[in-house]
C-alpha cells in the first residue's frame, strides 16, 4: 500500500473552486474595506482591519463554498455492494464514560436487534471508562438486562478499565491492543449513537468490497431534540447537513473526516496507523491528543488508506445539545482539542490536505478572535481618524463635504450577510425543486424554519463569538479545560442560569455600546446587531432552552421515526418501569455483593 | 509506514481460540494486536523550518 494518495479530478476541481471563491470574496471584502477607509486617509488601523476582514471573509466564503459545491448532483443513495459470505468479523464498539446506563444500554439493545434483523453478524463491546463505582454497578446491571433482551451471551461484552488513560482514544486503543485480532472491522459509536442495522450492513459491505478503504464515516442526524435551540440545531443538521457534507465529501475525496463515532474502521489499518503518542509538554498543547478523531483520519491517510464520508447512508443518529450553554461547553472542549492540532501542522508524512484540515480546525475557533479584533480595530480606526477638512484649498468659497464610506460599508455588510444566507437559500431552493421539502412539512413550513434558524443563529452569533474568544484565550494562556464527560439530556434553563453564565457578556455588550455611543456615535448603528444580543444574552439563553412544539423546525425523523429509534424508545420505556427499584435493591448492602 | 504490522502477525493472532480465551466477567475476546505508537512530533521538521528561515535571512543579508 502506498503512502498518501493523490486526489482525483473531482476532488482537485472542488478544492480549486472553493479556494478560488474564498480568495476572490476575501480580496473583494478587503478592497471594499480599504476603499471605505481611504476617504479620510489610510492609516495603520485601517490596514489592520482590512487584513482582518480578509481572513474572516475567507473563512465565511469557505463555509459557503462547501454548501455550494454540495448542492448540485446526485440526491439519491448510491448503489451499494452486496454483503457476501463469509462476512467480515465485525464488532460494534461503544466507549462510555459516566453516561446514563439505562438509555445507553437500551440503545445498544435496539442496535443489536436491528443489526440481527439486517442479517449482519456482529459482536458488541461496551468499553467503560466510568470512574464512579456506583455508576459502574448500574452499568453492570444494565448490561445484564442487555444480555436478557438480546440473548447476546458470548458475543456481547462489557469491560471497565482500571485507569482511563488517554480518555476515549485510549479506551479504543486498549480494546484494539487486547482484542483487535479477533475482528476485521469495528463500528465505533458514541453513547448517544443509534444506527440502523441496514446502515451498518451497507458500511460493512463497502468495507468488504473496497479493501483499501480504511475508514467510512456516516453523517449522523440529530434526533430527540425538544428545546427551541435543540430543535433548530436538529433541523439544520437534517436539512442543511447532507448538502454541506456532500460538499465536504467532494472536496476531501479519499482524505475524508472521522468524527469519532457512527463510523466503521478497518481494525488492521487502525492498529498499524493510529497508535497515538502523548505530545511533549503539559496541557493544553501537550499531553494526550484531545481531538483524536481528526488525527486518526490523517494518520490513516498517511498510511495510504482511504478515509471517506458517505452522507447517503441513511439510519445514522446522535443527540445534540439542548441549550446554548451545553453547546458552548462542548465547544470549549473542541476548541482546546483543535488548537492542539497546531502541534501537528508540521508532523512528518501527513498529506497536505490533512495539514490544511488541521489549519481549518484551528481557524474555526480563532476566527472569532479575529472578528472581535475587527470590531475593536474599527472602533480605534474611527476615533483615531483625522477630523474632516471642509476647506482643503486656501481660498475656497464653498465647503467641501467629505465623501462618506456608507456605500462601501453597506456593500461589505450585504456581502458578509450574503455569504451566510445564500448557501442556506440555495439549499432551500434545491430542496423545493427536488421535493425534499415534503418530508420537512412542505415548502412554506420549511421556508419559515430556514428563516427562523437563520435569525436564531444571527442572534446567537455574538454570544458564540465571545464564548469562542474566551475559549481561545483560555487555551492560549495555558488553562486546561480537560475533557469532561458530556452532560446529555440537560434541559431548560432559567433566566437566573442565563444571567450566571452570561453576565460577563452583558457587561461587555453594555460597555461597548456605551463607549461607542459616547466616543464614536456614528458607529452605534453598526454595532447594534452585535451589542443588543449581548445585552439580552441571559434572556436568549433561557428563552431558547424552552420546549418548542413541532410547528417549527419539523424534521422527517419526527413524523416517521426510524425503526431503530422506535425500538430504542420502547426498550427504554419498558426498562424504566422497574429500573429505580432494581438499582435501589442493588445498592442495598445485601445486593452490593452481587454487583461487586 | 515503517511500523506496519504484518498480515502474518494478524493471521497468527487469529489462530487463537478466542472463545476459550475469553476473560472473566463478560470480557471481550483475548486476541492481542500490535498497535505501534506513531511518530507525530518531529523535531527535525521544526528544525528544517528553522533552517529554511535561517537560509532566507542569510540570503537577504548577503
Amino acid at each position: 500500500m502506498k503512502t498518501n494518495r493523490a486526489p482525483d479530478g473531482i476532488t482537485r476541481l472542488s478544492r480549486l473552486i472553493a479556494l478560488g471563491f474564498s480568495l476572490v470574496a476575501a480580496v473583494t471584502a478587503s478592497a471594499l474595506m480599504a476603499e471605505a477607509s481611504a476617504h479620510d486617509g489610510f492609516g495603520t488601523w485601517d490596514a489592520v482591519r482590512a487584513a482582518l476582514i480578509f481572513a474572516t471573509t475567507a473563512w465565511l466564503a469557505w463555509g459557503a463554498s462547501l454548501a455550494l459545491i454540495g448542492v448540485p448532483g446526485r440526491q439519491k443513495s448510491r448503489a451499494y455492494p452486496e454483503l457476501s459470505n463469509p462476512q467480515p468479523r465485525t464488532v460494534i464498539v461503544m466507549p462510555i464514560c459516566n453516561e446514563d446506563p439505562l438509555s445507553t444500554f437500551a440503545r445498544i439493545a435496539a442496535i443489536d436487534r436491528s443489526v440481527a434483523g439486517a442479517g449482519v453478524r456482529a459482536d458488541v463491546a461496551v468499553l467503560s471508562d466510568t470512574r464512579d463505582d456506583k455508576a459502574a454497578a448500574e452499568e453492570r446491571l444494565a448490561f445484564e438486562r442487555l444480555l436478557l433482551e438480546t440473548g447476546g451471551e458470548g458475543r456481547t461484552f462489557y469491560r471497565r478499565r482500571e485507569q482511563n488513560v488517554g480518555r476515549k482514544a485510549g479506551n479504543i486503543e486498549d480494546f484494539v491492543r487486547t482484542s483487535g485480532s479477533a475482528y476485521d472491522l469495528a463500528v465505533i459509536l458514541d453513547a448517544d449513537s443509534l444506527m440502523e442495522g441496514e446502515a451498518i450492513r451497507k458500511m460493512v459491505a463497502r468495507m468488504q468490497a473496497e479493501p483499501d478503504l480504511g475508514l467510512l464515516q456516516t453523517l449522523p442526524r440529530i434526533i430527540g431534540a425538544h428545546s427551541f435551540f435543540g430543535r433548530a440545531l436538529q433541523f439544520a443538521a437534517s436539512f442543511h447537513g447532507p448538502v454541506f457534507t456532500r460538499g465536504l465529501a467532494r472536496m476531501q475525496g479519499a482524505t475524508g473526516p472521522f468524527w469519532g463515532h457512527n463510523a466503521i474502521v478497518r481494525v488492521r489499518a487502525f492498529a498499524e496507523s493510529c497508535g497515538l503518542p502523548e505530545l511533549s509538554g503539559p496541557p493544553p498543547f501537550g499531553g494526550h491528543i484531545l481531538s483524536h478523531d481528526y488525527v486518526e483520519a490523517a494518520l490513516l491517510a498517511r498510511g495510504g488508506w482511504r478515509v471517506e464520508v458517505d452522507q447517503t447512508i441513511d439510519g445514522s443518529f446522535e443527540e445534540g445539545p439542548e441549550n446554548v450553554l451545553s453547546f458552548a461547553r462542548r465547544d470549549r472542549r473542541w476548541c482546546q482539542g483543535n488548537l492542539q492540532h497546531a502541534r501537528l501542522l508540521f508532523s512528518p508524512g501527513f498529506a497536505g490536505w490533512s495539514r490544511f484540515v488541521f489549519l481549518q480546525n484551528i481557524f474555526a475557533y480563532v476566527v472569532s478572535v479575529l472578528w472581535a479584533a475587527f470590531l475593536v480595530a474599527s472602533f480605534i480606526a474611527t476615533i483615531t481618524a483625522p477630523p474632516p477638512d471642509y476647506f482643503p484649498e486656501p481660498h475656497q468659497l464653498f465647503p467641501q463635504f467629505p465623501n462618506t464610506s456608507t456605500r462601501e460599508i453597506t456593500m461589505l455588510a450585504f456581502g458578509v450577510v450574503g455569504l451566510l444566507i445564500i448557501p442556506k437559500l440555495t439549499i432551500l431552493l434545491g430542496a423545493i425543486s427536488s421535493g425534499r421539502v415534503t418530508s420537512f412539512g412542505g415548502a412554506v413550513r420549511t421556508g419559515f424554519s430556514v428563516l427562523a434558524e437563520v435569525l436564531l443563529t444571527t442572534l446567537l452569533a455574538p454570544l458564540m463569538l465571545l464564548y469562542h474568544t474566551r475559549a481561545v484565550l483560555q487555551v492560549l494562556s495555558g488553562q486546561d479545560g480537560g475533557w469532561p464527560a458530556n452532560q446529555r439530556g440537560e434541559g431548560m434553563l432559567t433566566l437566573a442560569d442565563g444571567w450566571r453564565a452570561a453576565r460577563w457578556i452583558v457587561l461587555i455588550g453594555a460597555a461597548s455600546l456605551a463607549a461607542v455611543r459616547w466616543i464614536a456615535p456614528d458607529l452605534t448603528i453598526w454595532l447594534l446587531p452585535v451589542g443588543l444580543p449581548m445585552l439580552f444574552a441571559p434572556f436568549l439563553i433561557a428563552w431558547t432552552s424552552r420546549p418548542l412544539t413541532h410547528a417549527l423546525f419539523r424534521v422527517p425523523d419526527e413524523s416517521a421515526p426510524a425503526p431503530v429509534v422506535l425500538r430504542y424508545r420502547e426498550i427504554c420505556a419498558r426498562w424504566s418501569r422497574s429500573w429505580e427499584t432494581e438499582t435501589e435493591a442493588a445498592a442495598a448492602p445485601e445486593g452490593a455483593g452481587v454487583l461487586a | 509506514m515503517d511500523q506496519r504490522v504484518s498480515q502474518m502477525e494478524f493471521e497468527m493472532n487469529r489462530l487463537t481460540d478466542q472463545t476459550e480465551n475469553r476473560g472473566p466477567d463478560w470480557a471481550p475476546p483475548s486476541a492481542p494486536l500490535v498497535m505501534p505508537k506513531q511518530e507525530l512530533e518531529s523535531r527535525s521538521s521544526w528544525l528544517e523550518l528553522a533552517d529554511i528561515g535561517r537560509l532566507f535571512l542569510s540570503r537577504r543579508k548577503a
